[in-house]
């Protein structure tokens, strides 16, 4: 690590998250003046517009890439037109204990003063929330599911290599173009498509202010700098900052910042869910790279630490906190940046270089909460590459994650995208699968399996609150066998996937009526063409998806049910009713039968992962392939990200053993402790799920550090990830690390700040979760050396 | 084997069946790669330190773990007989009985150890990480107990595997006849041989038995240029003089001796255009490697004592032989690792 890195690197670690109200403010400021004068959309594209050129522009000291979200470093920006924070809240974000965000009496002044009297009541989130039905409400306060678009706009982008071939002014003709093919004679939509290409233009001419406003501060900078080395390179800046991203990058250094103002406008835009994404940095920077390094004005080392310089930008941007009940919980500081690396070619070939490999030493090197990456991994991936993602995993900071790019290719032509643009597509966020650049795949919330089972064992009854939510299907002791049962989930499931897409299509057209995304539409194909906005059905593809968490617990308690209640007829369905409403009171010994000797999902044994495969067969035949209202199409998820254990908290007890409130199982992966014969039979349990069927799985991993000692190690972990992506396998993360230092974490956390762990598709500081979330990663099987 | 004879052996194999204890998969120490290891039940040797005491009788048993009883009882209520089998209160039928009371019991504290398997049922388990032993270069290892207990049901399993392009190891003390020591390893892929003691009178005073038929079963395996790799637990205070442990060491270099002519006439044969004809025959997977030279030179490995055993004695209510030994350390371990290498053999401390 070069001394300048490590200087960008300590300041950026060290930096304290804080709140800004000054987009909030600018934002008030614009809206009170212009909103009722301009088209929505092109009121969207002046506020983006305003902002970028008022807002305070940043130029650290040693940096070589530049620009910042908010006036510094970790200071976060709020979105009020969004979701307006409360007095209380920002209160709570600056006081609670853990992943705080600073906030300064001005910035509560502020808020009391302009922001809170405008947009209360304004917000989208105030006025979804006056409009909810009843029906959804109950089911959203009991824990059935969440909402992404009551917090944050629909996100998941990720670009193409578009950006490093046409800049901005190009696309600026294009719009033009496209403007001039409007058919005002017939188009009923001829105005609104005008007025978004204008927005799409403006939003144009916004970003390019912003790069060269960065270009008169790095001027003036220079002028002032005494040292002459940093005055070139401050001059250097400012070049490019004129240059990119207005017109196509010519070299490494350009790209890099070309990427980066297209981060920070569309991050300043709105706060799309899982920020930005460069997608496949080493796919579309390595010919930059290359031609650099021919050419002599590049060296390995120096590319090297413009990438570094690119990752700590990445780790200066925490997630903007959320709002109303949610302040109160911790979260993360994560924005799910998740950088692809390896994977193939629009052809079908192996698609790494050498940037692949710097950009693992990079990870490895730096060890920062953000970006996340993770190495797409094809069957024509050299398994040297394959190897080094695995020591860096080694090393225990939870990434790179790992992806079957065949997998992933493959889920994606059975959805219908071109081979090309499917292979040039990858994963983001923790394990989403997308067409980089093309298309706009917006998750719309989790929903809680394990949950709902308990509905249908309650006639449709919710046990918490007593009251009923779903239909009435019927007195599980009636039930004839597992079917029967099964059959009462399906009708409580389908009940709870209606309620549930009927908001989800409210907002995602609140969202397309009230905040479109012309900066956003103007990065991603189809829009300018369409002259539709992205969250508008824009994009080339549009998919919809939701995110069903639970599926090792839930098909766990049917295992449970079949075997001791339908087969052997050992325990009685009213007995174990009874168990799981007092939550096993004085049925120890039933629970921990349940618990040890009832089929588990995980252990290569049929008759538990049969039932995990008739659920997924069940959530496909309910949701997979059905239209939304943007002409998008839905498919289904199977990611839980810290849902898990959310969930589980609003969970009563569940027939496989679990008692209420204890966390579910995540992603895909079996049920914490639950995988007794090792990681082979865990990946031989999901390889019968079909996950080209989905839009994405989890797999969750531990292992001790002295399983992956040696060589041998980390040919045995690389064997065991070519062997679960050989039988199917979409997503597998490893934590490398033992209990003890855990166990150590947690009693003096102070000595343990930088202990990065997996979470579920994305690492976070240890020390920064919660206990129930430090204690449910500590309960995942290790796996050791047998 | 002769086809008409490996046709036979494999409709007598569908018949056999073994005794097991466990199958662990992602085994890690017992050959290359991802492996799955069968424990087969039954050993003749009774070694003060064995870490496998569950091996060592050739019938099924019950184990209880009294840490882990709730006290539910449920095991005598299912028990036909109506007997406590926590208080080692067990009939002559025990051993027979399916353990409907382990069965029963919901905290695995009552453990049923040994299950006869079908070579079916067996090959269904082994055939389940059949992709990771593809990607890893793994395979099955069979252990114990002594695999050899059972040489029928070993050497069917060994064919099956062949058969499905499952590679194979075996985990031995050697102690066989010649002959079915000599059947059996060749129907392997590789021998993992243990080397306990060169001694004759420290062998029979500590594992039970002579160690004449091992010796002369590793010098065959040897002579046959068979792959193997040695395996010497280090037991402090048992086989770690200074004097055994020359004596193993010098052993251990005679038979790769050995081993190294063999290979060299194989090669010998093949350059003469002759058919690189063993007695493993065709369709043996050493053969395969004949003559190319590029086998590896069989590895020697010390295997640190430790005492992870002891608490499988208190569940038995047995007395542990080796109470009190303790692992050897770093520096030990590294100064015997050089006696071995100081005679050319390639040593691994650790498997």
């Amino acid at each position: 690590m070069t001394e300048r890195i490590k200087a960008l690197r300590k300041a950026s670690v060290d930096a304290k998250p804080s709140f800004s109200s000054e987009r909030a403010v600018l934002t008030t400021e614009y809206y009170r003046e212009r909103a009722g004068t301009l088209s929505t959309p092109m009121l969207r594209a002046g506020n983006f517009y305003h902002l970028c050129d008022k807002k305070t522009i940043y130029i650290g000291e040693g940096e070589l890439i530049v620009g910042e979200r908010g006036p510094a470093p970790k200071a976060v920006s709020s979105f009020p037109e969004l979701t307006c924070h409360s007095v209380e809240d920002l209160r709570i974000l600056d006081g609670r204990p853990m992943t705080s965000y600073a906030v300064s009496e001005a910035d509560i002044e502020a808020y009391r003063e302009t922001v809170i009297p405008y947009w209360r009541g304004r917000s989208m989130r105030d006025r979804a929330f006056a409009e909810l039905p009843e029906a959804w409400l109950a089911y959203y306060e009991a824990g059935y599911f969440t909402e992404f678009m009551e917090q944050r706009a629909p996100g998941h982008t990720s670009l193409d290599g578009t950006i490093y071939r046409r800049g901005l002014r190009a696309a600026k003709e294009e719009i033009e173009q496209a403007r001039t093919l409007i058919d005002w004679a017939a188009d009923r939509d001829a105005w609104d498509k005008d007025e978004e290409l204008k927005a799409m233009a403006l939003a144009c001419d916004a970003a390019i202010r912003f790069a060269e406003r960065h270009a008169e501060l790095a001027e003036g900078m220079a002028a002032a700098e005494p040292d002459a080395t940093r005055a070139a390179e401050l001059r250097r800046i400012a070049e490019i900052c004129r240059r990119v991203p207005a017109e196509a990058p010519r070299d490494f250094w350009e790209a890099l910042q070309a990427y980066w103002f297209c981060h920070l406008g569309t991050i300043t835009e709105l706060n799309g869910w899982d920020a930005m994404s460069p997608g496949r940095l080493d796919l579309h920077l390595g010919p930059f790279y290359k031609r650099d390094l021919r050419e002599g004005r590049l060296t390995r080392e120096q590319a090297k630490e413009l990438l570094s310089c690119l990752w700590i930008k990445v780790n200066n941007t925490p997630a903007p906190p959320k709002v109303g009940v949610t302040a109160a919980e911790s979260g993360t500081y994560n924005d799910f940046t998740n950088i692809n690396l390896g994977g193939l070619t629009r052809e079908g070939e192996d698609a790494s270089n050498e940037l692949s490999y710097i950009a693992l030493e990079v990870l490895d090197e730096l060890r920062l909460l953000q970006p996340q990456a993770n190495l797409q991994v094809s069957a024509k991936t050299p398994d040297g590459l394959l190897k080094e993602a695995c020591r860096v995993i080694r090393n225990g900071a939870g990434y790179p994650s790992l992806f079957n790019a065949d997998e992933v290719a493959q889920a994606m032509i059975g959805m219908g995208k071109e081979p090309g643009d499917a292979r040039e597509g990858g994963t983001s966020g923790c394990i989403e699968t997308g067409c980089f650049g093309k298309e706009a795949y917006i998750l719309h919330g989790y929903m809680n399996l394990p949950k709902i089972l308990l509905l249908a064992l309650n006639d449709g009854v919710d046990a918490e609150s007593g009251r009923r939510l779903g239909p009435a299907t019927g007195d599980p002791r009636s039930f004839k066998g597992l079917d029967g049962l099964y059959a009462a989930f399906e009708a409580q499931l389908s009940h709870v996937i209606e309620t549930k897409l009927h908001v989800s299509h409210y907002l995602d057209r609140m969202y397309a009526r009230l905040a479109p995304a012309p900066f956003l539409s103007v990065l991603i194909d189809g829009c300018v063409a369409s002259g539709r906005d992205y969250y508008d059905g824009g994009a080339k593809y549009n998919t919809d998806y939701i995110q069903f968490v639970g599926l090792g617990t839930l098909s766990d308690s049917f295992a449970a049910i079949e075997e001791f209640v339908y087969r052997s007829g050992r325990v009685s369905m009213d007995t174990l009713l009874t168990a799981l409403r007092s939550d096993w009171r004085d049925q120890e010994a039933l629970r921990l039968l349940l618990t040890n000797k009832a089929p588990k999902y995980g252990n290569d044994d049929d008759r538990a992962d049969s039932i995990a495969v008739r659920v997924i067969d069940t959530l496909l035949k309910l949701l997979d392939g059905r239209p939304s209202p943007r002409g998008g199409i839905y498919h289904i998820d199977l990611l839980s990200t810290t849902c898990h254990v959310y969930f589980g908290l609003k969970t009563g007890a569940t027939p496989d053993g679990r008692r209420a409130g204890a966390p579910e199982s995540d992603g895909t992966s079996p049920s914490q402790g639950a995988d007794r014969k090792g990681p082979t039979a865990v990946m031989k349990s999901l390889g019968k799920l079909g996950q080209a069927r989905t839009g994405g799985t989890l797999l969750n991993q531990r292992f001790l550090p002295a399983a992956l000692s040696g060589d041998e190690g980390l040919e045995r972990l690389a064997a065991l990830v070519r062997g679960y992506f050989s039988l199917g396998g979409h997503h597998v993360q490893f934590n490398v690390v033992d209990t003890e230092t855990l166990r150590a974490a947690q009693r003096k956390p102070e000595d343990y700040r930088d202990l990065l762990v997996r979470v579920a598709g994305y690492s976070d500081y240890f020390v920064d979760l919660d206990r129930d979330h430090q204690e449910e990663i500590i309960s995942r099987h290790a796996n050791e050396s047998a | 084997m002769t086809q008409a004879g490996r046709v036979a052996a494999r409709a007598a194999a569908a018949e056999r069946r073994g005794l097991v204890f466990d199958i662990r998969r992602d085994a890690a120490h017992d050959g290359p790669g991802i492996r799955t290891t069968v424990f087969l039940k039954g050993c003749p040797l009774s070694c003060a330190w064995c870490h496998n005491p569950e091996g060592l009788s050739p019938e099924p048993e019950l184990s209880f773990n009294a840490s882990r009883c709730l006290g539910c009882s449920s095991c005598v209520t299912a028990c036909p007989d109506g007997l406590d089998p926590r208080t080692r209160q067990r009939a002559a039928g025990c051993a027979a009985c399916p353990a409907p009371c382990a069965e029963a019991c919901p905290t695995d504290a009552l453990r049923r150890i040994g299950r006869g398997l079908g070579l079916a049922e067996l090959m269904a388990e082994l055939r389940a990480d059949k992709p990771f032993y593809d990607a890893s270069g793994g395979g099955v290892t069979f252990s114990g107990g002594e695999p050899l207990m059972q040489a029928a049901f070993l050497e069917a399993a060994l064919l099956a595997c062949r058969d499905e392009g499952i590679r194979t190891a075996i985990e031995t003390s050697s102690f066989a006849p010649p002959e079915i020591f000599m059947r059996v390893a060749r129907g392997a892929d590789l021998l993992l041989l243990d080397l306990k003691f060169a001694d004759e009178g420290l062998h029979r005073l500590h594992t039970g038995v002579s160690n004449a038929p091992i010796l002369a079963n590793l010098r065959a395996a040897a002579r046959e240029g068979l792959a193997y790799a040695l395996r010497l637990p280090l037991i402090p205070g048992y086989n770690d003089a200074e004097v055994e442990l020359t004596a193993m060491a010098e052993l251990a270099a005679e038979l790769l001796a050995s081993w190294r002519a063999a290979r060299a006439a194989r090669a010998a044969r093949a350059a003469r255009g002759l058919s690189a004809a063993t007695p493993g025959g065709p369709g043996s997977a050493v053969s395969s490697d004949a003559g190319l030279g590029g086998a590896p030179e069989p590895e020697l490995h010390i295997l640190p004592y430790h005492d992870s055993g002891t608490g499988k004695y208190a569940l038995r209510g047995l007395a542990y032989p080796a109470a009190g030994t303790e692992a050897p350390s770093r520096g030990r371990l590294e100064r015997v690792a050089s006696i071995f290498e100081g005679r050319g053999l390639r040593v691994r401390i650790g498997a």
